[in-house]
Protein backbone atom coordinates (compact mmCIF):
# COMPACT_ATOMS: atom_id res chain seq x y z
CA UNK A 1 0.00 0.00 0.00
CA UNK A 2 2.90 2.30 0.51
CA UNK A 3 3.77 2.63 -3.17
CA UNK A 4 1.79 5.80 -3.38
CA UNK A 5 2.93 7.19 -0.05
CA UNK A 6 6.59 6.68 -0.68
CA UNK A 7 6.42 7.94 -4.22
CA UNK A 8 4.90 11.18 -2.97
CA UNK A 9 7.61 11.87 -0.41
CA UNK A 10 9.93 14.66 -1.39
CA UNK A 11 8.64 15.05 -4.92
CA UNK A 12 6.28 17.96 -4.75
CA UNK A 13 3.67 19.53 -2.53
CA UNK A 14 0.45 17.59 -2.78
CA UNK A 15 -2.99 17.65 -1.26
CA UNK A 16 -3.66 14.47 0.69
CA UNK A 17 -7.22 14.19 -0.57
CA UNK A 18 -7.60 16.29 -3.71
CA UNK A 19 -11.10 16.84 -4.99
CA UNK A 20 -12.14 14.92 -8.07
CA UNK A 21 -14.44 15.71 -10.88
CA UNK A 22 -17.67 13.78 -10.75
CA UNK A 23 -16.51 11.63 -13.64
CA UNK A 24 -13.19 10.66 -12.08
CA UNK A 25 -14.76 9.02 -9.02
CA UNK A 26 -14.48 5.39 -9.97
CA UNK A 27 -10.96 5.75 -11.35
CA UNK A 28 -9.87 7.44 -8.11
CA UNK A 29 -11.47 4.69 -6.06
CA UNK A 30 -9.75 1.95 -8.06
CA UNK A 31 -6.40 3.73 -7.67
CA UNK A 32 -6.94 3.99 -3.93
CA UNK A 33 -7.94 0.34 -3.64
CA UNK A 34 -4.79 -0.60 -5.51
CA UNK A 35 -2.40 1.39 -3.39
CA UNK A 36 -4.10 0.50 -0.10
CA UNK A 37 -4.79 -3.17 -0.83
CA UNK A 38 -2.69 -4.13 2.16
CA UNK A 39 -4.97 -2.17 4.49
CA UNK A 40 -8.06 -3.72 2.91
CA UNK A 41 -6.71 -7.22 3.41
CA UNK A 42 -5.95 -6.38 7.03
CA UNK A 43 -9.50 -5.13 7.57
CA UNK A 44 -10.87 -8.30 6.02
CA UNK A 45 -8.65 -10.45 8.19
CA UNK A 46 -9.81 -8.53 11.25
CA UNK A 47 -13.48 -8.99 10.36
CA UNK A 48 -13.11 -12.73 9.83
CA UNK A 49 -11.10 -13.20 13.00
CA UNK A 50 -13.44 -11.17 15.14
CA UNK A 51 -16.54 -12.85 13.80
CA UNK A 52 -15.67 -16.32 15.01
CA UNK A 53 -13.59 -15.40 18.02
CA UNK A 54 -14.43 -16.97 21.35
CA UNK A 55 -16.70 -19.62 19.96
CA UNK A 56 -15.99 -23.31 20.36
CA UNK A 57 -17.20 -24.12 16.84
CA UNK A 58 -15.41 -21.20 15.21
CA UNK A 59 -15.42 -21.31 11.42
CA UNK A 60 -17.74 -24.30 11.52
CA UNK A 61 -20.47 -21.80 12.29
CA UNK A 62 -20.17 -20.43 8.79
CA UNK A 63 -21.59 -23.80 7.61
CA UNK A 64 -23.82 -24.57 10.55
CA UNK A 65 -25.62 -21.27 10.47
CA UNK A 66 -26.90 -21.57 6.88
CA UNK A 67 -27.80 -25.22 7.49
CA UNK A 68 -29.96 -24.37 10.47
CA UNK A 69 -31.45 -21.50 8.55
CA UNK A 70 -32.45 -23.71 5.64
CA UNK A 71 -34.11 -26.05 8.13
CA UNK A 72 -36.30 -23.22 9.34
CA UNK A 73 -37.33 -22.19 5.83
CA UNK A 74 -38.05 -25.73 4.75
CA UNK A 75 -40.38 -26.21 7.71
CA UNK A 76 -42.00 -22.91 6.86
CA UNK A 77 -42.41 -23.95 3.23
CA UNK A 78 -43.86 -27.34 4.21
CA UNK A 79 -46.47 -25.54 6.29
CA UNK A 80 -47.36 -22.98 3.64
CA UNK A 81 -47.04 -24.86 0.35
CA UNK A 82 -46.19 -28.44 1.18
CA UNK A 83 -44.05 -30.91 -0.75
CA UNK A 84 -41.04 -28.87 -1.87
CA UNK A 85 -38.54 -29.95 -4.53
CA UNK A 86 -35.75 -32.07 -3.05
CA UNK A 87 -33.22 -29.32 -3.77
CA UNK A 88 -35.44 -26.60 -2.37
CA UNK A 89 -33.56 -26.41 0.96
CA UNK A 90 -30.33 -25.83 -0.93
CA UNK A 91 -31.86 -23.17 -3.17
CA UNK A 92 -33.18 -21.34 -0.16
CA UNK A 93 -29.85 -21.45 1.65
CA UNK A 94 -28.04 -20.11 -1.37
CA UNK A 95 -30.67 -17.44 -1.85
CA UNK A 96 -30.53 -16.33 1.75
CA UNK A 97 -26.71 -16.29 1.79
CA UNK A 98 -26.56 -14.25 -1.40
CA UNK A 99 -29.17 -11.82 -0.16
CA UNK A 100 -27.33 -11.46 3.13
CA UNK A 101 -24.11 -10.79 1.27
CA UNK A 102 -25.75 -8.10 -0.82
CA UNK A 103 -27.60 -6.59 2.16
CA UNK A 104 -24.59 -6.52 4.49
CA UNK A 105 -22.33 -4.98 1.86
CA UNK A 106 -25.00 -2.39 1.20
CA UNK A 107 -25.69 -1.52 4.83
CA UNK A 108 -22.04 -1.42 5.86
CA UNK A 109 -21.38 0.95 2.99
CA UNK A 110 -24.33 3.19 3.88
CA UNK A 111 -23.00 3.66 7.40
CA UNK A 112 -19.31 3.48 6.48
CA UNK A 113 -18.80 7.18 7.27
CA UNK A 114 -21.08 7.49 10.30
CA UNK A 115 -19.81 4.26 11.81
CA UNK A 116 -16.12 5.15 11.59
CA UNK A 117 -16.26 8.67 12.91
CA UNK A 118 -13.43 8.12 15.41
CA UNK A 119 -11.01 6.81 12.81
CA UNK A 120 -12.00 9.38 10.21
CA UNK A 121 -11.37 12.25 12.60
CA UNK A 122 -7.97 10.97 13.73
CA UNK A 123 -6.23 9.93 10.57
CA UNK A 124 -6.61 10.29 6.85
CA UNK A 125 -6.79 7.42 4.44
CA UNK A 126 -9.24 7.13 1.54
CA UNK A 127 -12.68 6.78 3.12
CA UNK A 128 -14.05 4.51 0.43
CA UNK A 129 -11.83 1.79 1.89
CA UNK A 130 -14.20 1.26 4.81
CA UNK A 131 -17.01 0.23 2.49
CA UNK A 132 -14.73 -1.67 0.11
CA UNK A 133 -13.21 -3.62 2.99
CA UNK A 134 -16.62 -4.42 4.46
CA UNK A 135 -17.91 -5.68 1.13
CA UNK A 136 -14.73 -7.73 0.69
CA UNK A 137 -15.15 -9.26 4.15
CA UNK A 138 -18.69 -10.18 3.28
CA UNK A 139 -17.52 -11.67 0.01
CA UNK A 140 -15.02 -13.82 1.89
CA UNK A 141 -17.71 -14.91 4.35
CA UNK A 142 -20.29 -15.76 1.72
CA UNK A 143 -17.69 -17.78 -0.17
CA UNK A 144 -17.05 -19.78 3.00
CA UNK A 145 -20.75 -20.10 3.68
CA UNK A 146 -21.49 -21.39 0.21
CA UNK A 147 -19.36 -24.45 0.97
CA UNK A 148 -22.50 -25.65 2.68
CA UNK A 149 -23.62 -26.75 -0.79
CA UNK A 150 -20.92 -29.45 -0.86
CA UNK A 151 -22.64 -31.92 1.51
CA UNK A 152 -25.90 -31.47 -0.40
CA UNK A 153 -24.23 -32.11 -3.75
CA UNK A 154 -22.44 -35.15 -2.40
CA UNK A 155 -25.64 -36.51 -0.89
CA UNK A 156 -27.60 -36.06 -4.12
CA UNK A 157 -24.60 -37.26 -6.17
CA UNK A 158 -24.43 -34.18 -8.35
CA UNK A 159 -20.94 -33.64 -9.74
CA UNK A 160 -20.01 -30.03 -10.47
CA UNK A 161 -20.64 -28.93 -14.04
CA UNK A 162 -19.36 -26.16 -16.26
CA UNK A 163 -22.16 -23.98 -14.88
CA UNK A 164 -20.12 -23.59 -11.70
CA UNK A 165 -18.45 -20.71 -13.51
CA UNK A 166 -21.65 -18.73 -13.02
CA UNK A 167 -20.97 -18.55 -9.26
CA UNK A 168 -18.08 -16.07 -9.24
CA UNK A 169 -19.92 -14.01 -11.84
CA UNK A 170 -23.03 -13.81 -9.68
CA UNK A 171 -21.02 -12.93 -6.59
CA UNK A 172 -19.18 -10.21 -8.47
CA UNK A 173 -22.48 -8.67 -9.56
CA UNK A 174 -23.82 -8.75 -6.00
CA UNK A 175 -20.60 -7.14 -4.75
CA UNK A 176 -20.91 -4.32 -7.25
CA UNK A 177 -24.60 -3.76 -6.53
CA UNK A 178 -24.29 -3.77 -2.74
CA UNK A 179 -21.18 -1.64 -2.62
CA UNK A 180 -22.36 0.78 -5.29
CA UNK A 181 -25.80 1.37 -3.79
CA UNK A 182 -24.29 1.80 -0.32
CA UNK A 183 -21.63 4.24 -1.50
CA UNK A 184 -24.27 6.29 -3.26
CA UNK A 185 -26.17 6.75 0.02
CA UNK A 186 -23.26 6.98 2.49
CA UNK A 187 -22.83 10.75 2.15
CA UNK A 188 -26.54 11.44 2.52
CA UNK A 189 -26.55 9.28 5.63
CA UNK A 190 -24.06 11.65 7.25
CA UNK A 191 -26.43 14.55 6.69
CA UNK A 192 -29.35 12.62 8.03
CA UNK A 193 -29.30 9.22 9.69
CA UNK A 194 -32.83 8.54 8.54
CA UNK A 195 -31.21 7.31 5.34
CA UNK A 196 -29.81 4.24 7.13
CA UNK A 197 -33.18 3.44 8.70
CA UNK A 198 -34.95 3.82 5.41
CA UNK A 199 -32.44 1.65 3.59
CA UNK A 200 -32.73 -1.14 6.13
CA UNK A 201 -36.50 -1.07 5.63
CA UNK A 202 -36.11 -1.20 1.85
CA UNK A 203 -33.77 -4.12 2.25
CA UNK A 204 -36.34 -6.04 4.25
CA UNK A 205 -39.01 -5.30 1.66
CA UNK A 206 -36.67 -6.26 -1.17
CA UNK A 207 -36.16 -9.68 0.42
CA UNK A 208 -39.65 -10.74 -0.68
CA UNK A 209 -39.70 -9.41 -4.24
CA UNK A 210 -36.29 -10.93 -4.93
CA UNK A 211 -36.01 -14.66 -5.60
CA UNK A 212 -34.61 -15.55 -2.18
CA UNK A 213 -37.23 -17.86 -0.71
CA UNK A 214 -38.47 -18.75 -4.16
CA UNK A 215 -36.67 -19.40 -7.42
CA UNK A 216 -37.13 -17.97 -10.88
CA UNK A 217 -38.04 -21.47 -12.07
CA UNK A 218 -40.81 -21.69 -9.47
CA UNK A 219 -42.30 -18.47 -10.83
CA UNK A 220 -42.33 -19.59 -14.45
CA UNK A 221 -46.07 -20.12 -14.25
CA UNK A 222 -46.52 -16.43 -13.56
CA UNK A 223 -44.87 -15.04 -16.68
CA UNK A 224 -46.39 -11.60 -16.36
CA UNK A 225 -45.20 -10.96 -12.80
CA UNK A 226 -41.83 -12.47 -13.54
CA UNK A 227 -41.27 -9.99 -16.33
CA UNK A 228 -41.24 -7.22 -13.75
CA UNK A 229 -39.57 -9.14 -10.95
CA UNK A 230 -36.58 -9.83 -13.16
CA UNK A 231 -36.02 -6.14 -13.67
CA UNK A 232 -34.68 -6.24 -10.12
CA UNK A 233 -30.94 -6.47 -10.84
CA UNK A 234 -30.36 -8.64 -7.75
CA UNK A 235 -32.58 -11.43 -9.14
CA UNK A 236 -30.22 -12.53 -11.88
CA UNK A 237 -27.00 -12.84 -9.82
CA UNK A 238 -28.79 -14.88 -7.13
CA UNK A 239 -30.10 -17.19 -9.83
CA UNK A 240 -26.63 -17.42 -11.32
CA UNK A 241 -25.07 -18.51 -8.02
CA UNK A 242 -27.95 -20.86 -7.31
CA UNK A 243 -28.01 -22.60 -10.68
CA UNK A 244 -24.26 -22.56 -10.94
CA UNK A 245 -23.84 -24.45 -7.70
CA UNK A 246 -26.58 -26.96 -8.46
CA UNK A 247 -25.26 -27.48 -11.97
CA UNK A 248 -28.14 -26.13 -14.01
CA UNK A 249 -28.07 -23.64 -16.87
CA UNK A 250 -29.97 -20.42 -16.26
CA UNK A 251 -33.27 -20.26 -18.00
CA UNK A 252 -33.61 -16.51 -17.62
CA UNK A 253 -33.82 -14.65 -20.92
CA UNK A 254 -30.39 -13.35 -21.88
CA UNK A 255 -31.76 -9.81 -22.07
CA UNK A 256 -32.26 -9.83 -18.30
CA UNK A 257 -28.72 -11.00 -17.75
CA UNK A 258 -27.33 -8.13 -19.78
CA UNK A 259 -29.68 -5.78 -17.97
CA UNK A 260 -28.38 -6.98 -14.61
CA UNK A 261 -24.74 -6.71 -15.64
CA UNK A 262 -25.27 -3.19 -16.96
CA UNK A 263 -27.17 -2.19 -13.80
CA UNK A 264 -24.41 -3.53 -11.55
CA UNK A 265 -21.66 -1.76 -13.43
CA UNK A 266 -23.63 1.49 -13.52
CA UNK A 267 -24.47 1.22 -9.82
CA UNK A 268 -20.85 0.88 -8.87
CA UNK A 269 -19.82 3.66 -11.23
CA UNK A 270 -22.45 6.09 -9.98
CA UNK A 271 -21.97 5.08 -6.33
CA UNK A 272 -18.23 5.69 -6.54
CA UNK A 273 -18.78 8.97 -8.36
CA UNK A 274 -21.16 10.30 -5.72
CA UNK A 275 -19.09 9.07 -2.79
CA UNK A 276 -15.75 10.35 -4.05
CA UNK A 277 -17.20 13.68 -5.00
CA UNK A 278 -19.00 14.45 -1.76
CA UNK A 279 -17.21 12.46 0.94
CA UNK A 280 -14.85 15.28 1.96
CA UNK A 281 -17.69 17.78 2.15
CA UNK A 282 -19.82 15.75 4.52
CA UNK A 283 -17.02 14.50 6.76
CA UNK A 284 -17.10 17.91 8.44
CA UNK A 285 -20.60 17.14 9.57
CA UNK A 286 -19.67 14.01 11.46
CA UNK B 1 14.30 29.52 3.07
CA UNK B 2 14.76 25.78 2.77
CA UNK B 3 12.32 23.52 0.93
CA UNK B 4 8.68 24.18 1.73
CA UNK B 5 7.09 21.19 3.43
CA UNK B 6 3.68 22.57 4.42
CA UNK B 7 1.82 25.18 2.45
CA UNK B 8 -1.61 26.54 3.38
CA UNK B 9 -3.23 29.07 1.08
CA UNK B 10 -6.26 31.05 2.19
CA UNK B 11 -7.66 28.09 4.04
CA UNK B 12 -11.25 28.59 5.11
CA UNK B 13 -13.34 25.90 6.72
CA UNK B 14 -16.84 26.16 8.13
CA UNK B 15 -18.69 23.59 10.17
CA UNK B 16 -22.44 23.40 10.02
CA UNK B 17 -24.26 23.69 13.29
CA UNK B 18 -26.19 20.51 13.77
CA UNK B 19 -29.91 20.70 13.49
CA UNK B 20 -31.41 17.80 11.64
CA UNK B 21 -34.85 18.46 10.29
CA UNK B 22 -36.30 17.50 6.96
CA UNK B 23 -35.96 21.07 5.80
CA UNK B 24 -32.34 21.37 6.86
CA UNK B 25 -31.68 17.97 5.32
CA UNK B 26 -32.89 19.17 1.97
CA UNK B 27 -30.84 22.30 2.28
CA UNK B 28 -27.65 20.55 3.34
CA UNK B 29 -28.10 18.00 0.58
CA UNK B 30 -28.38 20.86 -1.89
CA UNK B 31 -25.31 22.49 -0.41
CA UNK B 32 -23.42 19.26 -0.72
CA UNK B 33 -24.30 19.12 -4.41
CA UNK B 34 -23.48 22.74 -5.03
CA UNK B 35 -20.19 22.34 -3.26
CA UNK B 36 -20.19 25.78 -1.77
CA UNK B 37 -20.60 26.62 1.85
CA UNK B 38 -24.11 27.22 3.00
CA UNK B 39 -24.96 30.86 3.03
CA UNK B 40 -26.96 30.46 6.17
CA UNK B 41 -26.30 31.69 9.62
CA UNK B 42 -26.29 28.12 10.90
CA UNK B 43 -22.64 27.51 10.32
CA UNK B 44 -19.58 28.07 12.36
CA UNK B 45 -16.41 29.39 10.76
CA UNK B 46 -13.66 27.22 12.21
CA UNK B 47 -10.79 28.57 10.10
CA UNK B 48 -10.73 31.73 8.04
CA UNK B 49 -8.20 32.80 5.44
CA UNK B 50 -5.23 31.05 6.93
CA UNK B 51 -2.06 31.14 4.90
CA UNK B 52 1.06 29.52 6.14
CA UNK B 53 4.30 28.29 4.72
CA UNK B 54 6.64 26.07 6.68
CA UNK B 55 10.01 24.78 5.61
CA UNK B 56 12.42 22.14 6.77
CA UNK B 57 13.74 22.66 10.25
CA UNK B 58 10.79 24.72 11.42
CA UNK B 59 8.73 24.00 14.51
CA UNK B 60 5.52 25.95 14.59
CA UNK B 61 3.61 26.47 17.81
CA UNK B 62 -0.15 26.96 17.48
CA UNK B 63 -1.62 28.81 20.42
CA UNK B 64 -5.18 29.77 21.17
CA UNK B 65 -8.06 29.28 23.54
CA UNK B 66 -10.30 26.24 23.45
CA UNK B 67 -12.33 26.29 20.25
CA UNK B 68 -10.03 28.74 18.50
CA UNK B 69 -9.39 26.21 15.72
CA UNK B 70 -6.09 24.61 16.72
CA UNK B 71 -7.13 20.99 16.31
CA UNK B 72 -9.06 21.81 13.16
CA UNK B 73 -5.96 23.41 11.67
CA UNK B 74 -3.92 20.28 12.40
CA UNK B 75 -6.63 18.13 10.86
CA UNK B 76 -6.64 20.23 7.71
CA UNK B 77 -2.88 19.79 7.39
CA UNK B 78 -3.27 16.06 8.00
CA UNK B 79 -5.86 15.81 5.23
CA UNK B 80 -8.74 14.90 7.50
CA UNK B 81 -10.72 17.97 6.50
CA UNK B 82 -10.52 19.40 3.03
CA UNK B 83 -10.73 23.20 3.15
CA UNK B 84 -13.88 24.81 1.76
CA UNK B 85 -11.72 27.43 0.11
CA UNK B 86 -7.99 27.57 -0.45
CA UNK B 87 -5.62 24.65 -0.39
CA UNK B 88 -3.51 22.72 2.08
CA UNK B 89 -0.52 20.94 0.64
CA UNK B 90 2.30 18.95 2.16
CA UNK B 91 5.51 17.48 0.83
CA UNK B 92 5.18 14.13 2.62
CA UNK B 93 2.34 12.41 4.38
CA UNK B 94 2.05 14.16 7.75
CA UNK B 95 1.61 12.15 10.93
CA UNK B 96 -0.92 13.54 13.38
CA UNK B 97 -0.38 12.38 16.93
CA UNK B 98 -3.75 12.60 18.62
CA UNK B 99 -6.12 9.93 19.83
CA UNK B 100 -3.82 6.92 19.99
CA UNK B 101 -5.16 3.50 19.16
CA UNK B 102 -7.49 4.35 16.30
CA UNK B 103 -9.18 1.27 14.93
CA UNK B 104 -8.20 -0.92 17.86
CA UNK B 105 -10.43 -3.92 18.16
CA UNK B 106 -11.01 -5.22 21.67
CA UNK B 107 -11.47 -8.81 20.54
CA UNK B 108 -8.08 -9.03 18.88
CA UNK B 109 -4.85 -9.59 20.75
CA UNK B 110 -2.40 -6.80 21.41
CA UNK B 111 -0.11 -8.18 18.73
CA UNK B 112 -2.89 -8.38 16.11
CA UNK B 113 -3.88 -4.82 16.98
CA UNK B 114 -0.32 -3.65 16.42
CA UNK B 115 -0.49 -4.98 12.85
CA UNK B 116 -3.96 -3.55 12.30
CA UNK B 117 -3.15 -0.11 13.69
CA UNK B 118 0.19 -0.18 11.89
CA UNK B 119 -1.56 -0.77 8.58
CA UNK B 120 -3.99 2.07 9.29
CA UNK B 121 -0.96 4.29 9.86
CA UNK B 122 0.36 3.16 6.51
CA UNK B 123 2.99 0.58 7.47
CA UNK B 124 2.91 -2.70 5.56
CA UNK B 125 3.30 -6.00 7.35
CA UNK B 126 7.01 -6.28 6.58
CA UNK B 127 7.64 -2.90 8.23
CA UNK B 128 5.57 -3.77 11.31
CA UNK B 129 7.45 -7.08 11.58
CA UNK B 130 10.61 -5.10 12.09
CA UNK B 131 9.03 -2.57 14.42
CA UNK B 132 7.22 -5.09 16.62
CA UNK B 133 9.98 -5.86 19.15
CA UNK B 134 10.60 -2.16 19.71
CA UNK B 135 6.89 -1.45 20.05
CA UNK B 136 6.37 -4.22 22.58
CA UNK B 137 9.40 -3.15 24.55
CA UNK B 138 8.47 0.51 24.62
CA UNK B 139 4.89 -0.21 25.67
CA UNK B 140 6.14 -2.47 28.44
CA UNK B 141 3.37 -4.95 27.67
CA UNK B 142 5.46 -8.08 26.90
CA UNK B 143 3.40 -10.20 29.27
CA UNK B 144 0.05 -9.18 27.77
CA UNK B 145 0.78 -8.84 24.08
CA UNK B 146 -1.05 -12.05 23.12
CA UNK B 147 -4.04 -11.36 25.35
CA UNK B 148 -7.15 -9.84 23.78
CA UNK B 149 -7.29 -6.10 24.08
CA UNK B 150 -10.48 -6.18 26.14
CA UNK B 151 -8.41 -7.47 29.06
CA UNK B 152 -6.26 -4.32 28.91
CA UNK B 153 -6.85 -1.33 31.12
CA UNK B 154 -7.43 1.98 29.35
CA UNK B 155 -3.92 3.06 30.33
CA UNK B 156 -2.44 -0.07 28.79
CA UNK B 157 -4.39 0.51 25.58
CA UNK B 158 -3.15 4.08 25.41
CA UNK B 159 0.42 2.88 25.95
CA UNK B 160 0.13 0.36 23.14
CA UNK B 161 -1.47 2.93 20.85
CA UNK B 162 1.19 5.49 21.61
CA UNK B 163 3.98 2.98 21.04
CA UNK B 164 2.64 2.03 17.60
CA UNK B 165 1.84 5.59 16.56
CA UNK B 166 5.31 6.82 17.46
CA UNK B 167 7.26 3.81 16.22
CA UNK B 168 8.11 5.42 12.91
CA UNK B 169 9.82 8.77 12.67
CA UNK B 170 7.71 11.01 10.40
CA UNK B 171 9.09 13.82 8.26
CA UNK B 172 6.13 16.03 9.10
CA UNK B 173 4.87 15.70 12.64
CA UNK B 174 1.63 17.24 13.87
CA UNK B 175 1.14 17.18 17.61
CA UNK B 176 -2.07 17.94 19.40
CA UNK B 177 -1.94 18.82 23.08
CA UNK B 178 -1.65 15.95 25.47
CA UNK B 179 1.81 14.50 25.21
CA UNK B 180 1.56 12.21 28.17
CA UNK B 181 -0.37 8.96 28.38
CA UNK B 182 -0.35 6.13 30.87
CA UNK B 183 1.19 6.18 34.31
CA UNK B 184 3.91 8.49 35.59
CA UNK B 185 6.79 6.35 34.43
CA UNK B 186 5.36 5.91 30.94
CA UNK B 187 4.47 9.59 30.75
CA UNK B 188 8.06 10.49 31.36
CA UNK B 189 9.35 8.06 28.74
CA UNK B 190 6.71 9.10 26.21
CA UNK B 191 7.51 12.78 26.65
CA UNK B 192 11.18 12.03 26.12
CA UNK B 193 10.34 9.99 23.04
CA UNK B 194 8.19 12.78 21.59
CA UNK B 195 11.01 15.20 22.29
CA UNK B 196 13.42 13.11 20.26
CA UNK B 197 10.84 12.79 17.45
CA UNK B 198 10.53 16.57 17.45
CA UNK B 199 14.24 16.85 16.94
CA UNK B 200 14.33 14.30 14.13
CA UNK B 201 11.30 15.53 12.20
CA UNK B 202 11.83 17.94 9.34
CA UNK B 203 8.80 20.04 10.16
CA UNK B 204 6.64 20.10 13.25
CA UNK B 205 3.37 21.79 14.13
CA UNK B 206 2.40 21.72 17.80
CA UNK B 207 -0.90 22.86 19.24
CA UNK B 208 -0.62 23.35 22.95
CA UNK B 209 -1.30 25.57 25.94
CA UNK B 210 1.95 24.65 27.58
CA UNK B 211 4.27 27.59 26.95
CA UNK B 212 7.19 26.07 28.82
CA UNK B 213 7.31 23.23 26.28
CA UNK B 214 6.52 25.48 23.33
CA UNK B 215 9.31 27.87 24.26
CA UNK B 216 11.83 25.06 24.29
CA UNK B 217 11.03 23.72 20.84
CA UNK B 218 9.26 26.30 18.66
CA UNK B 219 11.03 28.36 16.04
CA UNK B 220 7.81 30.25 15.22
CA UNK B 221 4.31 30.55 16.56
CA UNK B 222 0.86 31.71 15.57
CA UNK B 223 -2.02 32.78 17.76
CA UNK B 224 -5.49 31.70 16.67
CA UNK B 225 -8.66 33.41 17.71
CA UNK B 226 -12.03 32.37 16.32
CA UNK B 227 -10.36 30.68 13.41
CA UNK B 228 -8.15 33.59 12.37
CA UNK B 229 -4.46 34.08 12.81
CA UNK B 230 -4.35 37.21 14.92
CA UNK B 231 -0.66 37.17 15.52
CA UNK B 232 2.33 35.49 13.98
CA UNK B 233 5.87 35.74 15.24
CA UNK B 234 8.23 34.32 17.83
CA UNK B 235 6.80 32.20 20.60
CA UNK B 236 7.71 34.82 23.22
CA UNK B 237 5.84 37.48 21.30
CA UNK B 238 2.83 35.23 20.84
CA UNK B 239 2.80 34.43 24.53
CA UNK B 240 2.71 38.11 25.38
CA UNK B 241 -0.15 38.72 22.97
CA UNK B 242 -1.96 35.68 24.30
CA UNK B 243 -1.67 36.86 27.88
CA UNK B 244 -2.70 40.37 26.90
CA UNK B 245 0.63 42.08 27.51
CA UNK B 246 1.00 43.05 23.88
CA UNK B 247 -1.62 43.96 21.27
CA UNK B 248 -1.76 41.68 18.23
CA UNK B 249 0.19 42.80 15.19
CA UNK B 250 -1.69 45.08 12.85
CA UNK B 251 -4.22 46.28 15.39
CA UNK B 252 -3.80 49.24 17.64
CA UNK B 253 -6.16 48.12 20.37
CA UNK B 254 -6.32 45.09 22.68
CA UNK B 255 -7.14 41.65 21.15
CA UNK B 256 -10.87 42.19 21.44
CA UNK B 257 -10.75 45.27 19.27
CA UNK B 258 -9.25 43.37 16.34
CA UNK B 259 -12.65 41.88 15.58
CA UNK B 260 -14.20 45.14 14.44
CA UNK B 261 -13.59 45.92 10.77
Amino acid sequence: MTDELHASVGVELTEPNPSTSLVGGLAKMLREIRSYRYLISNFVRRDLRVKYRNSALGYFWSLLDPLLLSGVYVVLFLIVAGNPHRLYPLWVVIGVLCWRFFGNSFQFAVSSLTGNEGTIKSIYFPRCLFAVAAASSNLAMVSLNLMVAVPFLVYFRMPPTIHLLLVPGGLALLFMLGLGLGLALACLNVLNRDVAHLSSFLLRAGFYVTPVLWTVEMAHGKKHALRYLLLNPVAVPITMVRNGLTGRPITVHWGYIIWSVVCSALTLLVGAMIFQRYEARVVKKL
Amino acid sequence: MSRTTIELRDVTLAFPRRRVTLESFGRSALNMLRGGRSRHKDEFIALEDISLELGEGEVLGVVGRNGAGKSTLLRVIAGIYRPDHGSAKTLARPVLLAGFGVGFNVNLSGRENVYLYGSILGHPRSVVDGLLPGIIEFSGLEAFIDQPLRTYSSGMRARLGFSVATSVQPDILLLDEALGVGDEEFRRRSSAHIRSMLEEAHTVVIASHNFSILKQVCTRAILLERGRVIHSGSIDEVEQVYTGKLPPAGSPGPPGASQSP
